[in-house]
């Protein structure tokens, strides 16, 4: 009885194994006929993004008839796992993007081409700010390009202000505007409620604390800021908890990201990229006013800033046709007809006008922030040594033992040099 | 067949009893439900509302959640809930197969490395996946499997999966020796035993092993994210994670629409492998 | 570890000739074809290698699939591993600065200690009573099982992580209930003195997994012990004392050590609840989160080896202790 359910079951199984063998071995019909070109690009993003890249790529193709261009997109989530991985099997994509904080960490492994070599291939530089070029060539280099500009900004819920009667600062405010302007929201909003959240565990709003005080967070010596100038920034923050005008701690590790707490309406203002400005607006109702941050004045420590690079592998079979897509990605306008400021405003100026074209308000809020800063802002820094992935992780580690007050600022600070001094050795 | 203990022994229980267990066991399954419930209510939601809007009932009504995420990301939802559906299916069919093969050899036959490959066997669970990965990938890179579901399924097929084959030896060894002796008076080898009598009454333990293998590999994430690049070979955890991008906006309406989705396939397999759950010694009698 | 002895006794196969008789509830089994010693050799050595033809597949996959990569792992432990570029030979150096040198490393152990010896047998307990709740062949057994079951279907899911962040925040669910009676609420999952207990909540909510196996091994408790001892007149309690528990101890012991393994290596829940961060201050940094963090995320495979060996050996001794002391409560049939 029950051995006759097993008998169909296992026949059942039997023919689905044969149907799947038949399917489990194929790899998808992508293959290369005689003359054709086939180099793999990877890439991170939403849904949306992987619409517009991929309709980018189609037109790629058809203005190069010989290239195929082999997507391999997905999710944040595991896409470092992936390619890290894939580096190690040897079998990096040609092209791929990379974030910021493991552009050194690939370049100094020789991870990656030289594009400057590309020029030669395919690749053009003109127009490209020098400096944006220093900022990727490591050990002489040009490791990577940057394939999205965006710069720090801070936004405002313009309601809670409202409610509150605070007018927004304007240009030119001070990290002491902030305090004050941020002790008045949360008196006059509900008691779960905070003018900013606490941003003390952000060290990428630390390295603007820093250029502002004419230091760097981090260079390619290694630390580049004093202990003081930490102390004081988390001290800063620390005197705005103990105020109630920035959200305590144990609410501010309920969200993950700096502007998740400001989207549950639970801080009035706080932290972001200028071009999160669309992603931040859609997940909100109340209307959202976007600024440079506090302190730019005397000196400004927003930078414009890389939102992600893009790279060819250094072993790649086909440099001259990766370097002919990173040309195009980079460069030519009709790709940014339809790319857009997705990845945010594109480094070469010549595509500037197609990519902002179609630019919605919200959006073109944020990229005034942007202009401004291209316009005054700091100079770009320098990448930093190997390691700094571990260091930044140690910031917000340190800086959650001073929010929760479970260890003195002094000691936070001494620890913190400490150690991290140990992961950039 | 279930068998009603309470009618045998419980006849003595009260009205009241009852149906004070049941209003547990009900008020416990609320309990289970909720986060699903909320699932669901996300769902219908404009991804602006599914962080501010608490209740569980959404306002307005949203369903472009699910039309956007089926044709989302490129490849579409259809594409990727088949993959799952092949990877999952043979990789049942795989621990099926090789797990109970080797469970029976560490359960009823003897021989002299049994209690040292049985260790050797656990042992291989002890080791956290993260760092066995990358020379897993190597290894199938220069076997040039990479991109295929092969590195996802062929190695159930080789019973690498210890904890099944744990479970059936554990199931096995509950089973009476008697079984097996009767039928080695009669004749029987080792294969007949096995395929006979053992398999027959570890229905449970299959059931179990079909039921699990089919759920963690549907919802396995690491393992096709390392080998796949092309996202037409995408399971449904690649293609839920096409939604989210941490660094930018995510799209989280379209991809509870589509997590909701694909509970249905789990929850359909385990519903329907579940009777299998309840065959057994204690339903066939056997007596004696 | 006593496994079962089976006899491979000739003169048992010599007594098999003829028919067998037919016994109630099994299939007639084919008597052996006459044909004297050459086909009893045959017999004798295929029995000999029949262990071995049954374990083919999982020693190939053992030896090429797992156990290699788990040579290579172990050499890797002794380097230092970027990914990107080959290993370097570096001695004892991880596992020296693993126990002397890196104060999250022990933070790690002790994160994860709490949460092993704190959420596994909560959890195996809920599952064994849930188990019981259902054996009792209640309407709807089906229905029941299958919503009990729900939670693990979803356990390590994304969306559970955002509603649990929300249900156990400051203004969530749970302080709203606890509003109701009267308590103050905090935030528990902000707050690193609660946080990792939302974790532990999690995994014991997460029970699914361990009840399916109980009751499967429940229904295999041959239905005439309980009607002998309810003919003996033996009460609830005395029922599952003799009856039910001697019966489950292999899968008591099964589900023990497996939940164990698995909560030493947990990482999914740590992952998606704290967004990888094992935050706030550490406080849900899972040994294995860590231990990812130390080789994805900072590029040094050849530690995060280190790490995953010494783990090893712990999950080693405990399991080898567990069943070692087996001996003293598990009963098998055998």
């Amino acid at each position: 009885m029950v051995q006759n359910r097993i008998r169909r079951a296992a026949l059942a199984a039997a023919a689905a194994v044969a149907v799947g063998i038949a399917m489990v071995g194929c790899a998808p019909a992508s293959e290369a006929e005689q003359g054709e070109v086939e180099i793999r690009f990877s890439w991170w993003g939403t849904d949306s993004r992987h619409e517009l890249t991929n309709e980018a790529l189609d037109l790629f193709e058809e203005k190069n008839p010989g290239i195929t261009v082999v997507r391999d997109f997905g999710g944040f989530d595991g896409y470092i796992d992936k390619l890290l991985t894939q580096a190690a099997g040897n079998n990096s994509p040609d092209v791929f993007q990379l974030y910021e904080e493991v552009l050194r960490e690939f370049a100094s492994r020789g991870q990656l081409y030289d594009l400057n070599e590309a020029t030669s291939q395919g690749l053009s530089l003109e127009g490209w700010d020098q400096a944006l070029l220093d900022t990727s060539t490591i050990d002489g280099s040009l490791s990577a390009l940057q394939f999205g500009l965006t710069t720090q900004a801070f936004i405002f819920n313009t309601e809670l202000f409202d409610q509150a009667g605070v007018s927004i600062p304007t240009e030119g405010w001070s990290w002491d505007d902030l305090a004050t302007a941020a002790k008045q929201v949360s008196d006059g909003t509900d008691a779960g409620t905070f003018g900013v959240t606490d941003l003390s565990t952000g060290y990428q709003v630390f390295e603007v604390w820093a250029n502002q005080n004419g230091e760097a967070y981090l260079t390619d010596e290694g630390l580049g800021f004093s202990a003081e100038t930490l102390e004081e920034f988390w001290q800063y923050w620390a005197d705005l908890r103990a105020s109630g005008a920035a959200t305590p701690g144990s609410l501010t590790s309920e969200y993950p990201t700096p502007f998740d707490a400001i989207i549950a309406s639970k801080a009035a203002s706080g932290f972001i990229f200028a071009n999160q400005m669309a992603a931040v607006q859609s997940s909100i109702e109340a209307e959202i006013a976007v600024d440079r941050m506090p302190g730019e004045t005397p000196t400004a420590g927003s930078y414009l800033r890389t939102a992600m690079n893009i790279a060819i592998g250094s072993k790649t079979e086909h440099p001259k046709e990766a370097a002919m897509l990173v040309d195009f990605l980079l460069n030519d306008p009709e790709a940014y007809e339809i790319l857009g400021i997705d990845r945010g405003v594109p480094a070469n100026p010549a595509v500037g006008d197609a990519a902002t074209a179609d630019v919605d308000d919200v959006t073109a809020k944020g990229l005034t922030v942007i202009d401004g800063v291209r316009a005054d802002g700091a100079a770009p820094p320098v990448p930093p040594k190997p390691g700094a992935g571990n260091v930044n992780a140690l910031f917000a580690e340190l800086a959650q033992e001073v929010q929760f007050d479970r260890m003195s600022i002094e000691d936070a600070v001494a620890s913190f040099i400490e150690r991290a001094e140990q992961e950039l050795s | 067949m279930t068998t009603n203990l309470t009618g045998i022994v419980g006849a003595k229980k009260s009205k009241g009893r009852k149906a004070l267990s049941h209003f547990l066991i009900i008020g416990f399954g609320m309990l289970m439900l909720y986060p699903v419930l909320w699932m669901i209510g996300s769902s219908f939601k404009d991804t602006a509302q599914i962080f501010s809007e608490v209740s569980l009932i959404p306002n307005p009504v949203v369903t472009d959640n699910y039309q956007r995420g089926w044709e989302g990301a490129g490849i579409g939802f259809s594409t990727y809930f088949m993959n799952s559906t092949i990877v999952a299916v043979l990789a049942v069919a795989g621990n099926l197969i090789a797990c109970s093969l080797a469970a029976y050899a560490f359960a009823r036959l003897d021989f002299r490395l049994r209690r040292v490959l049985f260790g050797a066997m656990l042992a291989t669970i002890m080791l956290p996946y993260h760092v066995v990965i990358v020379p897993q990938y190597i290894l199938f890179a220069q076997l040039d499997w990479v991109n295929t579901f092969l590195p996802l399924v062929a190695p159930k097929f080789l019973a690498v999966d210890s904890f099944f084959i744990f479970l059936m030896v554990q199931f096995m060894r509950g089973l009476p020796t008697e079984l097996d002796q009767a039928a080695r008076v009669d004749g029987a080898g080792p294969w007949q035993i096995y395929w006979r009598i053992i398999l027959p009454l570890t229905v449970p333990a299959l059931a179990t092993t079909a039921i699990f293998t089919f759920i963690w590999t549907w919802n396995d994430f690491f393992t096709p994210t390392i080998y796949l690049s092309d996202p037409r070979l995408y399971t449904v955890p690649l293609g839920l994670n096409s939604f989210l991008d941490s660094t930018g906006e995510s799209s989280w309406g379209p991809m509870f629409a589509m997590a909701v989705l694909s509970l249905g396939p789990l929850f359909g397999f385990f519903l329907a492998g579940q009777k299998y759950l309840t065959s057994g010694i204690a339903t066939t009698g056997l007596k004696g | 570890m006593s496994l079962p002895q089976t006899s491979n006794d000739a003169s048992d196969l010599a007594d098999a000739r003829g028919r067998s008789e037919s016994r109630p509830g099994r299939r007639a089994i084919k008597a052996p074809r006459p044909g004297g010693t050459r086909s009893l050799r045959r017999r004798m050595m295929l029995d000999r290698a029949a262990p071995y033809l049954f374990l083919a597949p999982w020693l190939i996959g053992f030896v090429v699939i797992t156990f290699g990569p788990m040579l290579v792992s172990l050499y890797l432990s002794f380097t230092d591993y970027s990914l990107l570029s080959p290993p370097e030979f570096v001695g004892f150096e991880n596992y020296e600065r693993m126990f002397t040198a890196d104060p999250k490393y022990l933070e790690s152990v002790r994160v994860t200690a709490i949460y092993v010896f704190v959420s596994v047998p909560l959890q195996l307990a809920f599952a064994l009573l849930v188990a019981m709740a259902l054996n009792r062949g209640i309407k709807g057994l089906a229905i029941y099982r299958s919503i009990y079951y729900i939670p693990s279907l979803i356990g390590g899911s994304v969306a559970i992580a955002i509603l649990w962040r929300q249900m156990f925040g400051q203004s969530g669910l749970v302080n709203q209930v606890l509003a109701l009676i009267g308590i103050d609420g905090q935030s528990w999952i902000g707050h690193p003195d609660t946080a990792l207990s939302t974790l532990i909540i999690l995994n014991v909510w997460t029970f699914g997994s361990p009840m399916v196996i109980f009751l499967a091994a429940l229904r295999q408790v041959p239905v005439y012990l309980y009607e002998a001892a309810a003919v003996d007149g033996v009460g609830a309690w005395g029922r599952f004392r003799h009856i039910t528990f001697p019966m489950l101890t292999p899968i008591v012991l099964f589900n023990m050590i497996l939940q164990l393994i698995g909560a030493m290596q947990a990482f999914t829940p740590a992952y998606v609840v704290s967004g990888g961060t094992g935050g706030p201050a550490n406080s849900t940094l899972f040994y294995t989160l860590y231990l990812y963090q130390r080789g994805f995320t900072g590029l040094e495979m050849g530690y995060a080896s280190a790490m995953a060996w010494a783990l090893l050996l712990v999950i080693a001794a405990i399991t080898g202790i567990n069943f070692w002391l087996s001996r003293y409560w598990v009963h098998y049939d055998d």
